[in-house]
């Protein structure tokens, strides 16, 4: 059973799905349970899988679908999973976040959409199968079809907000749309110079022979500027915020910390495993622009959030500067930023998974994320208090968390680039989200509603029940734990995931 | 192709939008159909003929089927986004009467 | 390529599928917009038939000029047809139209590289291709190579592809179909415009449709199993059907049809072909082999291992069929009645 664990994982939350979907005609209740069983199963595999990954001596394990195999000069004619240290350490991010996100939300769900829950969770685990598919595929079109089922399911999770969320899901989906049919276009013309559609055949022939093709430079542009649509990143940001904010608790805690990142994740495959870090090099127009790009992401982020009011598009707008890091780090394409952008990618997705979760927890118990009326919260609700000051203190840097280690290696990277826009950039980020956070203690903590006038000595203690107690803390502590663990994690995984790098 | 990037972009008719996003697709369709095709190729269906036999076809005389299987997931991943926008497009309506985005706008900042 | 008189259609084609793109976008009309849209596609699936690309030119002139026109009209049905923008927006329109330009001027730079119109020797047609031509008769018995490369060599894609459908019909399902149940007061303040045009009950329409449905039925299963020697498959005989029962509910009512299908009928059904496929290729597992290799089922369908990957085909085309089918007559379903499930078109 060893031989199929990449495939289970995968396939598990799939039939769960379908499985749900199933039965939600006859037993509703059962869906739950059924979607939980899949991812985690799912979960287990990709933990087996990485210890595998670790055992085995070249770091990758190939799964050929259908039996196809390499044909000699055909290349490889069926579908390739790979899974090598890069993506095992992200299918095991995305399916330990996933499980704890499916935890957290049922009860939000049960109160949020009371009576139309049919499909939700079938959705749920159908956006995992895509974003778990689009890590682990090895085949360029393969990852096309997998980002389109990521992106429907999640059109769906998000118009589940009712509201504004259909006109801010649609806007999604037009963006969405456009970033796939771009990323399409340029499979087609990586395609039409090689003629092979496996990541693997790819990355032989493309740095090899096809350096100073036009057709492939177009190919690259394409699939890099179909992958930002996705992301939100920079100039086409616009759809997030509003996206991420009307959706439901559960939809948001989910697609905020994954669905970006994921993304991320395909961007940097392309550029370092199908293209080559030596491509990136040689075509510094793009790389200026996509470092320039970056930064602004970063200030633009930044500076909205500072400007809103409401906690959850503070948090979104958070999102968009966050992938200014991640794409600046990796186009930085020396081995500090690379490694940066991959233990961010890590380390954001715990953190943004935190923030998200613990604004689901707030709005459970009070019904709303507005700043202003959030005084006493850490009277009324003393843990989650404290697990919202260690995300906002980990977003911000502060040392023993993952977020200082990952802007270390980020900054190091630029100053060995010699970006020092981006430097600055990542700075005056951190300030702002320091300004933050103090504005949050202070209207959290010190702001406290006078109990005499109230009449009752003390507020009363009112925590989110403890189903989304114990995953928001689980992923909290994970923060302090990352940031521990950053040497093991950098030298035994990222390390050998990334390819050796020219020295500038 | 370009018709349809451009009304994506800039219509601010949601449905129109929907036909862009349809009309952008078929190009992606037809690049990918033309790079397929082949000068005097038959169907890739294989039959028995004069230079062509079932067992060893003359593989420069068959259209390349890749190409097409690749285009036909497109097209039903894009007939399947297109009933999703539309049915959001519906609810859309139900909510602002109108299919115009700048109103939609105005409504909601309202 | 000049004594073939063929070419000057394919560009004579182009040029008219062109204008009617652009005139679908300038169209003041929605339903006239949607109606020259269709024609557009149906333009497309001819060029695709020139190419000698038929199974795609099925599947764009079932999908794309069939169920897609139905879908958009079935919206516009449900709301209104006037497109008069309120603000012209002339700026915003003339940097979209920079933008595409740009992107247009961008892709041509590449034109000098691209390999030559129709040359077999080219990357594309020389590297993966020859294999699947080569080999598909030795390694599933299957002539239309087309179904063997989709449901076999790359049946994981058409796995996804299944499941895309699916996930559609629920998306739809669940973005329409929620809010009504609940909120049946405001239903007459929903429906302000009046609809696009009266539907009105023709004996001719109902008569033909009674006669041509059967006719269509007999031809989708046709597709269907025949999709190992000619073009169709799963997904064109899924559309077809679909098609028919969707031809049925616009010549009747849509209340006729849901007494056969209902509500919980098709949601499930939907799902029924995703595991079916999804359920074969979990068969392959347990039989030794690897995920959608139905080889391995040698053991339990009759013939050797190649035939047994005909076999296979044919099981995973039927799992496509019905998802496909019922997924277009929920999504139309959903459309047509604003999720209301009690009148349509």
């Amino acid at each position: 059973m060893i031989k199929h664990l990449p495939i289970f994982i995968v396939l598990a939350p799939l039939l769960g799905a379908v499985l749900a979907a199933l039965t939600s005609w006859y037993r509703p209740k059962l869906s739950f349970p059924i979607v939980l069983s899949g991812l985690f199963i799912s979960c287990l595999s990709s933990f087996c899988l990485i210890f595998n990954i670790l055992n085995s001596e070249s770091g990758v394990i190939h799964y050929q679908l259908g039996g196809w195999g390499d044909k000699g000069e055909y290349g490889i004619v069926g579908i390739q999973i790979t899974v090598d240290y890069l993506n095992g350490l992200i299918l095991t991010a995305v399916t330990i976040i996933s499980l704890l996100t499916a935890i957290f939300s049922s009860q939000s769900v049960n109160r949020e959409l009371a009576g139309q829950q049919r499909y939700f969770f079938a959705l749920f685990s159908l956006l995992v199968t895509g974003l778990l598919g689009i890590t682990i595929t090895g085949d360029i079109f393969n990852l096309y079809v997998f980002m389109e089922i990521a992106a429907l399911s999640s059109y769906a999770l998000i118009a589940y907000g009712k509201g504004r969320s259909y006109m801010a899901s649609f806007n999604y989906l037009i963006m969405g749309t456009m970033g796939a049919c771009l990323y399409l276009l340029g499979v087609g013309f990586v395609f039409v110079k090689t003629g092979t559609l496996n990541i693997e055949n790819l990355s032989l022939l493309i740095p090899q022979t096809l350096q100073t093709s036009q057709t492939v430079f177009v190919g690259f542009v394409l699939i890099i500027v179909g992958a930002w649509a996705k992301m939100a990143f920079f100039p086409m940001h616009g759809w997030l915020p509003n996206a991420y904010t009307y959706a439901p608790t559960a939809s948001g805690a989910l697609l905020a910390p994954l669905a970006t990142k994921v993304s991320v994740y395909a961007m940097i495959r392309i550029m370092i495993t199908v293209y080559s870090i030596d491509y990136v090099l040689k075509s510094p127009n793009i790389q200026t622009a996509a470092l320039l790009l970056s930064s602004i992401a970063i200030l633009v982020g930044s500076f909205f959030s500072l400007t809103q009011t409401n906690l959850r598009k503070i948090a979104c707008y958070f999102i968009v500067s966050e992938i200014g890091y991640m794409v600046g780090g990796a186009w930085l394409a020396n081995d500090p930023g690379l490694k940066g952008a991959v233990y961010h990618i890590i380390a954001d997705a715990a953190m943004t998974s935190a923030l998200f979760m613990v604004i689901g927890c707030i709005l459970f118990r009070t019904g709303q994320v507005e700043l202003k009326k959030l005084d006493g919260l850490f009277y009324k609700m003393p843990i989650t208090f404290i697990a919202l000051v260690i995300t906002m203190a980990a977003l911000i840097g502060v040392p023993p968390t993952c977020g200082f280690f990952s802007k270390f290696y980020l900054i190091q990277g630029a100053a060995q680039a010699g970006t020092w826009h981006f430097v600055g950039a990542l700075l005056i980020s951190s300030l702002i989200k320091a300004v933050i956070l103090f504005r949050i203690i202070e209207i959290g903590y010190n702001k406290v509603p006078n109990p005499a006038k109230e009449g009752n000595k003390t507020i009363p203690r009112d925590e989110a029940p403890i189903s989304m107690l114990i995953p928001t803390l689980i992923v909290t502590l994970s923060l302090i734990a990352l940031g521990i663990f950053t040497d093991t994690l950098i030298t035994d995984f990222i390390a050998k995931a990334l390819p050796e790098i020219p020295a500038p | 192709m370009m018709t349809g990037l451009w009304s994506m972009l800039a219509q601010g008719n949601l449905i129109k939008k929907c036909i862009g996003m349809a009309i952008f697709q078929t190009g992606i369709i037809l690049f990918f159909i033309s790079i397929g095709a082949k000068n005097d190729a038959l169907i890739p269906i294989l039959t028995e003929g004069a230079n062509h036999t079932f067992d060893n076809p003359n593989i420069d005389k068959v259209t390349n089927p890749l190409t097409q299987i690749l285009m036909l997931t497109a097209i039903v991943v894009g007939v399947a986004t297109l009933g999703v926008g539309l049915a959001l497009a519906q609810k859309v309506y139900q909510q602002h009467d109108s299919f115009d985005e700048d109103e939609i706008l105005n409504n909601q900042t309202k | 390529m000049a004594d073939l008189p063929i070419w000057h259609y394919d560009t004579l084609f182009l040029i008219l599928a062109i204008l009617f793109g652009i005139s679908a976008l300038a169209m003041q009309n929605l339903m006239s917009a949607a109606i020259v849209f269709g024609a557009y596609s149906f333009l497309m699936c001819l060029i695709w038939t020139t190419m000698g690309a038929v199974d795609v030119a099925f599947t764009e002139a079932a999908v794309g000029a069939g169920v897609s026109t139905v879908f958009i009209v079935a919206t516009i049905y449900n709301t209104g047809v006037a497109a008069t923008p309120k603000s012209p927006r002339i700026a915003f329109k003339i940097f979209a139209g920079l933008i595409a330009f740009g992107t247009g001027a961008f892709l041509l730079s590449a034109l000098p590289d691209l390999p030559d119109w129709g040359d077999p020797k080219s990357p594309v047609n020389s590297t993966m291709a020859p294999y699947y031509i080569a080999n598909s008769i030795t390694d599933a018995r299957v002539p239309n190579i087309v179904t063997t490369v989709l449901a076999d060599y790359r049946g994981f894609d058409t796995l996804l592809e299944t499941t895309v459908v699916f996930i559609a019909c629920i998306a739809i399902y669940s973005i329409l179909r929620i809010d009504n149940a609940k909120s049946k007061v405001t239903e007459s303040d929903i429906i302000t415009s009046p609809p696009a045009y009266d539907p009105t009950d023709s004996l001719i329409i109902r008569q033909a449709s009674r006669i041509m449905v059967p006719f269509m039925q007999l031809f989708a299963l046709y597709v269907i199993a025949h999709g190992h020697y000619s073009p169709g498959g799963g997904f064109q005989g899924g559309v077809i059907l679909g098609a028919s029962i969707i031809l049925l509910s616009i010549s009747f009512d849509l209340k006729h049809v849901l007494q056969q299908w209902t509500e919980k009928k098709i949601m499930i059904l939907t799902a029924l072909g995703v595991l079916i496929y999804a359920m074969v290729g979990l068969a392959c597992i347990l039989m030794d082999g690897v995920y959608l290799d139905y080889s391995a089922l040698d053991s339990v369908l009759p013939g050797d291992k190649a035939y047994a990957r005909s076999h296979g085909i044919l099981l995973v085309e039927i799992g496509v069929g019905i998802t496909v089918m019922f997924s277009m007559i929920g999504i139309y379903i959903n459309l047509a009645s604003n999720g209301r499930f009690d009148k349509g078109l």
